[in-house]
C-alpha cells in the first residue's frame, strides 16, 4: 500500500514537471548556439549541445509533454478499444466473437507502417493522426488478451458461483481481467514511447525541430560514437520512465489481486 | 414454481428430460433423487438458465412468480440471480475465488445485491456466519478459502448464498463432496435457515437419506423421466414405482 502511493506520487510528480516544464526550463530548446554543437556536458549547461548546439537539458524538460502524453494518448486508445472488443467477443461468444476475431486477423495481416502511413495520408500529417492509425491497428492486441482472459476466468466454477450470487459481467470483467490488463498498460508504456519514437523519425509522428523524447534519440543515433550523450540523457528518461511504470503495473496487480 | 411439459434435447434430439410436471408450493423444499445420467443437474440448469449450448429445450414451461423462465434473456436472467435466485454447488472449495480472502469476498457479494455500506455489510457476514455455526467470525472472514475444511466451506457458501435472502435456492448436490458428519451439518443449517427466511429450496441430490433429512416432497427422476412425486412419508413408505423401490433398498441407512 505505501509502495503504491510512493509510486503514484513520482508518476504525478513526473507529469506535473512536464507540465510546468516550460517555466523550469533554464534555456530555450530551439535555439541554435554553433558554438555548442556536441558540446560535452558542463556546469552551465548541464546536459551539453545536440548536433544543432541545443540545450539537451531544455529540451528533455519540454519534450517531456509531448512524449508523456503522446504515450498516455495512445495506450488509453488502444487499450479502451481493445478491451471492449475483446470483452465483447469473449462473454457474447458466437458470431461476434468470430467476427471481432477476423477483424483482428485482418488488421494483424497488414505491415502496421504501411497502414500507417496509407490513414496518415488520408487525414493528414500529424502525432495525433499517427495515435489514431495506430490505435486503429493496436487494440487487437489487447482485444485478444481480454477475450482469452473472459474464457479462462468464465471456465472457472467460482465465476459460476459469482453469477449466481448476481455479479453482473462488468463486474467480472472489472475484478478478474482488469488487474491482468492494467499491468500489461503498464508494462506496454515503454514499448510505445519507442514506437512512437520510430514513427517521428519517419516524419509521422512529432515533427522537428519541437523536442521529444523519441525524436531526440532517432535524431542523435549517428553521432553515437563521437558525442554519446546525445542519447544517454533522452535514453535515461525513457528507461527511467518505462521502468517506473512497469514498477506502478506489478506494484498495483499484487494490491489489485492478492489481497 | 411451476414447469409443464418440459422436454430438453441434445444435439442427437435424445430426449434428456422428457416430458418433466412438476409444482413446487412456495417455501417448501424439494428433493430430486435420482442415479447419475437421470437428468436431475439439467433441470437444475434449465431452472437456472445456464444450459450448456448442445441442449435445447423442445416443448414446455417453467413459470416462476410471474416470469416464463426458458423465455427470458440473459439481462432479465442477471437480475434475477442473488436477489432471486441463487445455487449452491457440489464442490464447495471451487466456488470461491483462491486468490481473495473470505472476508472480502463475502462483503462485495452483499454490497452488490443489496446496497449497504461495508461495516452493515461485515455485521450482516458475521451474523450470517453464526447461523451457519461458524462462530469464529473474525478468523473465517480474514482467511483465504484453501485455509478452510470443505464442510466450513460449504457453510460459508450457504452463509453467503442465505445473505442475499434468495426466494428460490437450488442446491446441486450441497453435501456429495462432505464427509458424514459435515454432511449432517450442512444440512442443518440448510434446514435452519430456509425455515428462517421461508424460501423455496429445491436440493438436488443422488442419496435419499439427504433427501429424507431434509425434504418435504420428493421427486424421483429415471432417465428423463419423473417417475413419482409425493411427500416424503409416501415415497420413502409406500414407493409406487419399481425404480423408487430398487434406489431404496439399495441405501444401506435411512
Amino acid at each position: 500500500m505505501k509502495k503504491l502511493y510512493i509510486l503514484i506520487s513520482i508518476s504525478i510528480f513526473l507529469i506535473l514537471l512536464s507540465i510546468v516544464a516550460p517555466y523550469l526550463a533554464p534555456n530555450d530548446p530551439l535555439e541554435i548556439d554553433f558554438s555548442r554543437i556536441l558540446a560535452p556536458p558542463d556546469e552551465i549547461y548541464w546536459l551539453g549541445g545536440d548536433h544543432l548546439g541545443r540545450y539537451i537539458f531544455s529540451r528533455l524538460l519540454h519534450g517531456a509533454r509531448a512524449t508523456l502524453a503522446t504515450a498516455f494518448l495512445m495506450i488509453a486508445g488502444m487499450s479502451i478499444l481493445g478491451i471492449i472488443m475483446g470483452a465483447v467477443a469473449g462473454f457474447r461468444g458466437g458470431a461476434s466473437d468470430t467476427l471481432i476475431m477476423r477483424i483482428g486477423d485482418m488488421l494483424l495481416a497488414f505491415p502496421e507502417i504501411v497502414f500507417v502511413i496509407v490513414v496518415v495520408g488520408m487525414l493528414g500529417v500529424g502525432i495525433f493522426n499517427t495515435i489514431i492509425a495506430l490505435s486503429l491497428i493496436w487494440w487487437v492486441k489487447y482485444s485478444r488478451i481480454t477475450r482469452v482472459l473472459v474464457k479462462k476466468e468464465l471456465s472457472n466454477n467460482y465465476i459460476h458461483a459469482a453469477r449466481m450470487s448476481g455479479a453482473s459481467d462488468t463486474r467480472i470483467l472489472i475484478r478478474y481481467i482488469m488487474p491482468v490488463l492494467i499491468v500489461q498498460v503498464c508494462l506496454n508504456i515503454g514499448t510505445i514511447i519507442i514506437a512512437l519514437a520510430g514513427f517521428s523519425f519517419l516524419g509521422l509522428g512529432v515533427q522537428p525541430p519541437a523536442p521529444e523524447w523519441g525524436n531526440m534519440l532517432s535524431e542523435s543515433r549517428i553521432y553515437i560514437q563521437t558525442a554519446p550523450h546525445l542519447m544517454i540523457y533522452p535514453g535515461l528518461a525513457i528507461f527511467l520512465v518505462v521502468v517506473l511504470f512497469n514498477y506502478f503495473g506489478e506494484t498495483l496487480r499484487d494490491m489489485l489481486t492478492a489481497k | 414454481m411451476r414447469i409443464e411439459a418440459l422436454t430438453v434435447v441434445d444435439d442427437n434430439k435424445n430426449k434428456i428430460l422428457d416430458n418433466i410436471n412438476l409444482d413446487v408450493q412456495e417455501g417448501s423444499i424439494v428433493a430430486i433423487v435420482g442415479e447419475s445420467g437421470s437428468g436431475k443437474t439439467t433441470l437444475a440448469n434449465v431452472i437456472l438458465g445456464t444450459l450448456p449450448s448442445m441442449l435445447k429445450i423442445e416443448s414446455g414451461t417453467i413459470v416462476y412468480k410471474n416470469h416464463y423462465l426458458e423465455d427470458l434473456d440473459n439481462k432479465v436472467y442477471e437480475k434475477l440471480y442473488g436477489s432471486e435466485l441463487t445455487a449452491i454447488f457440489q464442490n464447495p472449495s471451487s466456488c470461491l475465488n483462491p486468490i481473495i480472502k473470505i472476508g472480502k469476498q463475502f462483503v462485495e457479494t452483499i454490497s452488490s445485491n443489496i446496497y449497504v455500506d461495508k461495516t452493515n455489510a461485515i455485521s450482516i457476514a458475521k451474523k450470517m456466519l453464526k447461523k451457519t455455526n461458524l462462530h469464529n467470525t473474525e478468523k473465517i472472514l480474514d482467511s483465504y478459502p484453501f485455509e478452510l475444511s470443505r464442510g466450513m466451506l460449504q457453510r460459508v457458501n450457504i452463509a453467503i448464498m442465505f445473505a442475499l435472502n434468495p426466494t428460490l435456492v437450488i442446491a446441486d448436490e450441497p453435501t456429495s463432496s462432505l464427509d458424514v458428519l459435515s454432511q449432517k451439518q450442512v444440512l442443518d443449517e440448510m434446514l435452519h435457515l430456509s425455515s428462517e427466511s421461508k424460501n423455496t429450496m429445491i436440493i438436488i441430490t443422488h442419496s435419499l437419506s439427504v433427501a429424507s433429512y431434509i425434504a418435504d416432497s420428493i421427486v424421483v427422476l429415471c432417465k428423463g423421466n419423473i417417475v413419482e412425486y409425493g411427500a416424503k412419508n409416501q415415497v420413502l413408505n409406500s414407493p409406487q414405482h419399481g425404480y423408487t423401490q430398487e434406489l431404496l433398498s439399495s441405501a444401506m441407512y435411512l
